[in-house]
């Protein structure tokens, strides 16, 4: 007998899976991955090729799971809540809390899936082209997993209080900043401005360490992914999406339905 | 099992509403009771707050004051909905699911085993009519079809209190019948059974207990039969041969209501009306009494009488109160 | 946060790196925009200095390709930053051959966009060497390259959860090309400090030998031949596999042999009559003024140079027992296989070492001790070392 999280989460993965503009973006990314190819072609140097092919490829799952992270996460909830349809869900024995963990697990699901196919379709292409796809090519995708997990969790906590447009913009926003924490760190240590810092500091804090799920680099490369680091990436992705679906669920018990 | 399914108790709950978020008070100190193993009827015109009351009681809605126990727990308890059964107004459902499916997952909701829900899942549907579109998508369901469905989900975990917002609404004579039949089999299994209606004919027909909200407030609530009185309240008349003003004769100024029905003329006459006095007038002007129905007062006219026609909140005054 | 605040903080990056990028100035040619300069030279003069201050004055130029500033280019990137630097190199690939209208103006575009690809794939190594090639072609010592390789060279990766490194720390490319630039191109100071970077490249343990060689062999041109001996000994001592401890040796010992060797021949020539020397001081002794000043501040490398050495006044040969007997080992050997590939093609033993003459096969070096030559013995049909008479140096 499955709890009621399993539940809902089983039938937000039916549900979006069948959605098509998941689908559409879906064609986008394989499409993306196969011109990378092309793209490679253009650099003289045989060793760049297959680096350029890795590179842009993992480049393309990470715009679109961001892009797909931002779309549907943030309409995960007001679409219920527009079509009315949880009403007889959340009438029974389930409390808000698991109603959102369960859509959210749901939509990652579908998330891990389009991911593993984009896995098996890079290292089938690595294949044809006679390159080793390696552990650190799966290492990165699942890195960029954990980064999707993260950005999801966000965007439906924002989507719990906002629009589904000012969420999704959010979501990018928070991509960026994400990614960018230690750049900005850097800029603080060449500038030295002390007017910076304390922002700086808090953006490092306030927001989730992006770069941390970022194994692009030793797959572009071939270093190794040590286990113990995807260990603590896991454990770190899951804190901050347990902080993010906890501030979701609170909003989500306080709000009102129509 | 306590002997009342639900007990509520100066419940209020207000909106905000509008871009200034101005406060519109629905529920103003609701406070009833419903006995277990019963049907009770909950009434009042659109809008008055039914459907609040409904899903404060449910968990859908968090009341702003008052409290609310069914089955004995407290409503913000997740625990006490393991036992009840609510069908929504216009409920929605899924749309890529077909009625099996959905089935399947709302019994899992209900933490129903697989082999529990396999096994009720078809018989339901045969009653509330959906055995032939069991494999269908719900996306392709009529307003109707829903409905029935809606009841089927409620049914679904075999509950002990079903909560039943407008069961009737959207359905032909035959389902409405289908819904009503499904009520009264459920009470005789000794199942309490709530639920809203603003089709009076039908609560009569199926409830014991009525409660009567409007303005926020409960303005009546007992057994449907306490709630009319004894008693005739008015008689039905129809004479041949013989104008209005036989009527008139017979119950001065107190004539509520006649027609002309080809070569009938019919009316409406106060229940206090001595029937002899009335044959002696209408053979004084030459006519003959055709019909002398007795009528007791219909929940219609209570509802009128109470008040019903506000439109709930803030507009209309209540009328006078009718304690139980 | 309301949704008030979020589209205000958004909005707000949005626009910071939307100025960044503007403020880079135009991209195509001839078009004049006076306010952007003069606010940048005269209202803002902090841009000017700060880090993004030297790409700032790249950009403040008129008819420049459009060259981004590293931070705001990393910034934009967010999580795709190697895509990104590897999509600006591929949009600056074919420019690097073009001819340019201002062509002072190419070396300072060339040394902005490699600026910006390397500090968001620092790892790259390919836009950096031809960058450094492109500038050569401007001016042979031009100042950007020594900035640009370092650049990479000092380049920091941060790995997740772990500190920060320079990502390029085993790239022998680098220091190579910096090397090869300053020893070439540079004054004698600057060949100096090429010096330098060469035995840097020298010692990487992926660096190819080949690179070792030429850097022995013009250094040894320049008086000083034991400079492949100290590279050899340098890698030797970096490397953690005991084979390959093992194989850098022997290459030290094979370079400082030959360097022992023409000393030996010098000092020879130097008697009267000419007689070979007998002690290994008077070899010692004939290496050059600059190699002979470092010994007297280093004794222990002197050691090293004559440690094992063993003077043969019969053959006229110095030899290195070691070294010799595992050059006679791998020479046999190598024999030894190439009778069995004999025998099997051609169905029959070989009589003597001259029936493999007839047999196309990579030749295999003479013994190393000199008055010797391979020979086959008759009774065992196994390769053995014979002394040779036709030597003039066999006296035995």
């Amino acid at each position: 007998m499955k709890g009621p999280v399993l539940v809902v989460a089983g039938n937000t993965y039916r549900e979006v899976g069948r959605d098509r503009m998941l689908h559409l973006l879906g064609a986008l990314v394989v499409g993306f991955v196969l011109f990378s190819w092309v793209l490679g072609w253009l650099n003289p140097e045989e060793a760049d090729q297959v680096r350029h092919l890795v590179d842009f490829g993992l480049a393309g799952v990470n715009l679109f799971g961001l892009l797909m992270a931002a779309l549907l996460g943030s309409s995960l909830l007001r679409r219920e809540m527009e079509r009315r349809t949880l009403y007889t869900v959340l009438c029974r024995e389930v409390t808000r809390t698991e109603f959102v963990l369960g859509k959210y697990l749901g939509l990652v699901g579908v998330f891990a899936t389009g991911l593993a196919l984009v896995a098996v379709l890079m290292v089938l292409y690595f294949a044809i082209f006679g390159a080793a796809p390696g552990w650190p090519l799966v290492a990165a995708i699942y890195g960029n997993l954990l980064e999707i997990a993260v950005l999801t969790a966000a965007s439906v906590l924002l989507g719990s209080f906002t629009t589904p447009a000012l969420s999704a913009i959010g979501t990018v926003a928070l991509w960026l900043v994400g990614h960018n924490t230690e750049t900005l760190l850097e800029y603080l240590q060449m500038t030295g401005k002390e007017a910076l810092e304390i922002p700086f500091q808090t953006l490092y804090y306030a927001f989730p360490n992006l770069s941390d799920f970022n194994y692009r680099l030793a797959a572009s490369f071939e270093l190794p992914v040590p286990p113990s680091v995807l260990a603590f990436a896991t454990v770190y992705a899951v804190l901050w999406v347990g902080l993010f679906l906890g501030a979701a669920s609170l909003f989500f018990r306080r709000r009102e339905l129509p | 099992m306590s002997e009342v399914a639900v007990r509520v108790d100066g419940l209020r709950k207000s909106y905000r509403s509008g871009f200034w978020r101005r406060r519109s008070e629905t529920l103003r100190g609701v406070s009833f009771s419903v006995p277990a193993g019963r049907a009770v009827g909950y009434l009042g015109a659109n809008g008055v707050g039914k459907t609040t009351t409904l899903k404060i009681l449910v968990g859908l809605l968090e009341a702003d004051g008052g409290t609310a126990e069914v089955l004995g727990m407290p409503v913000h308890d997740p625990a006490c909905r393991r036992r009840v059964g609510f069908l929504p107004e216009n409920p929605y459902f899924y749309e890529h699911l077909t009625a099996r499916e959905a089935m399947r997952f709302y019994g899992g909701l209900s933490r129903m085993e697989d082999r529990a829900v396999e096994a009720r899942t078809l018989p339901l549907l045969e009653k509330v009519g959906l055995a032939a579109a069991a494999d269908r998508r719900l996306g392709e369901f009529s307003k109707g079809m829903r409905q029935r469905l809606g009841v089927a989900q409620a049914l679904l975990h075999d509950p002990e209190l079903l909560i039943l917002d407008e069961p009737m609404s959207g359905l032909d004579p035959f389902g409405r019948l289908l819904v009503k039949d499904l009520i009264l089999e459920e009470r005789a299994k000794g199942k309490t059974i709530f639920f809203s209606s603003h089709i009076l004919g039908d609560v009569e027909e199926v409830c014991d207990f009525a409660v009567i909200i409007a303005d926020g407030r409960v303005t009546a609530s007992g057994t449907v039969q306490g709630l009319l009185g004894a008693g005739v309240a008015e008689y039905e008349v129809a004479v041949r041969g013989a104008g209005p003003a036989a009527f008139e004769a017979a119950a001065p100024g107190r004539v509520r209501f006649f027609r002309q029905d080809g070569e009938l003329t019919r009316g409406r006459l106060p229940g206090d009306l001595d029937p002899a006095a009335l044959h002696a007038s209408v053979a004084a002007a030459g006519g003959v009494v055709v019909e002398l129905v007795p009528r007791r007062e219909s929940l219609e006219d209570l509802f009128v009488r109470t008040g019903g026609t506000a439109t709930g909140g803030d507009a209309g005054a209540g009328a006078g109160r009718k304690s139980p | 946060m309301t949704a008030g605040g979020w589209a205000v903080t958004g909005l707000a990056f949005a626009a910071g790196i939307c100025g960044q990028v503007l403020v880079q100035g135009p991209t195509g040619r001839d078009k004049d925009l006076p306010w952007i300069e003069g606010w940048m030279q005269e209202d803002l003069p902090s841009w000017g200095r700060g880090p993004l201050g030297h790409a700032n004055q790249v950009r403040a130029s008129r008819r420049l390709h459009a060259a981004p500033s590293s931070m705001a280019f990393r910034l934009s990137a967010g999580g795709v930053k190697e895509a990104a630097a590897d999509a600006l190199w591929l949009t600056v690939l074919p420019r690097l051959g073009r001819s340019w209208v201002e062509p002072e103006r190419k070396g300072a575009w060339i040394e902005a966009v490699t600026t910006a690809m390397t500090d968001a794939n620092p790892r790259a190594l390919t836009p950096v060497i031809y960058a450094a090639y492109f500038l050569e072609g401007i001016e042979r010592r031009h100042p950007a390259i020594e900035r640009v390789l370092e650049r990479a060279m000092e380049a920091r990766e941060k790995a997740p959860f772990e500190e920060p490194r320079r990502a390029n720390a085993a790239s022998w490319q680098l220091p190579e090309v910096l090397g090869m630039n300053l020893y070439m191109f540079g004054t004698p100071e600057e060949k100096k400090r090429a010096v330098l970077w060469l035995r840097e490249a020298a010692a990487m343990p992926t660096c190819p030998d080949l690179v070792i060689d030429f850097i022995a062999a013009f250094r040894a041109r320049e008086g000083s031949p034991l400079e492949g001996w100290e590279l050899w000994i340098h890698r030797a001592f970096q490397a953690e596999n005991p084979e390959f401890r093992r194989a850098y040796l022997e290459e030290a010992d094979r370079a400082r042999l030959a360097a022992l060797r023409r000393w030996a021949s010098a000092a020879e020539a130097r008697r009267t009559p000419p007689a070979w020397p007998s002690t290994v001081d008077e070899v010692l002794a004939e290496a050059p003024e600059p190699e002979r000043l470092t010994w007297d501040s280093l004794p222990r490398r002197r050691a090293a140079v004559a440690e094992g050495v063993l003077l043969h006044p019969d053959t006229r040969d110095i030899e290195i027992p070691s070294l010799t007997a595992r050059l006679e080992k791998e020479g046999l050997e190598d024999l030894r296989l190439l009778l069995r590939h004999f025998e099997l093609t051609n169905g029959r033993k070989a009589a003597s070492l001259a029936d493999l003459d007839s047999f196309s096969h990579r030749p295999v070096a003479p013994p190393p001790r000199h008055g010797t030559r391979w020979g086959l013995n008759p009774a065992t049909g196994e390769p053995e070392v014979v002394p040779d008479l036709a030597d003039p140096r066999s006296r035995r």
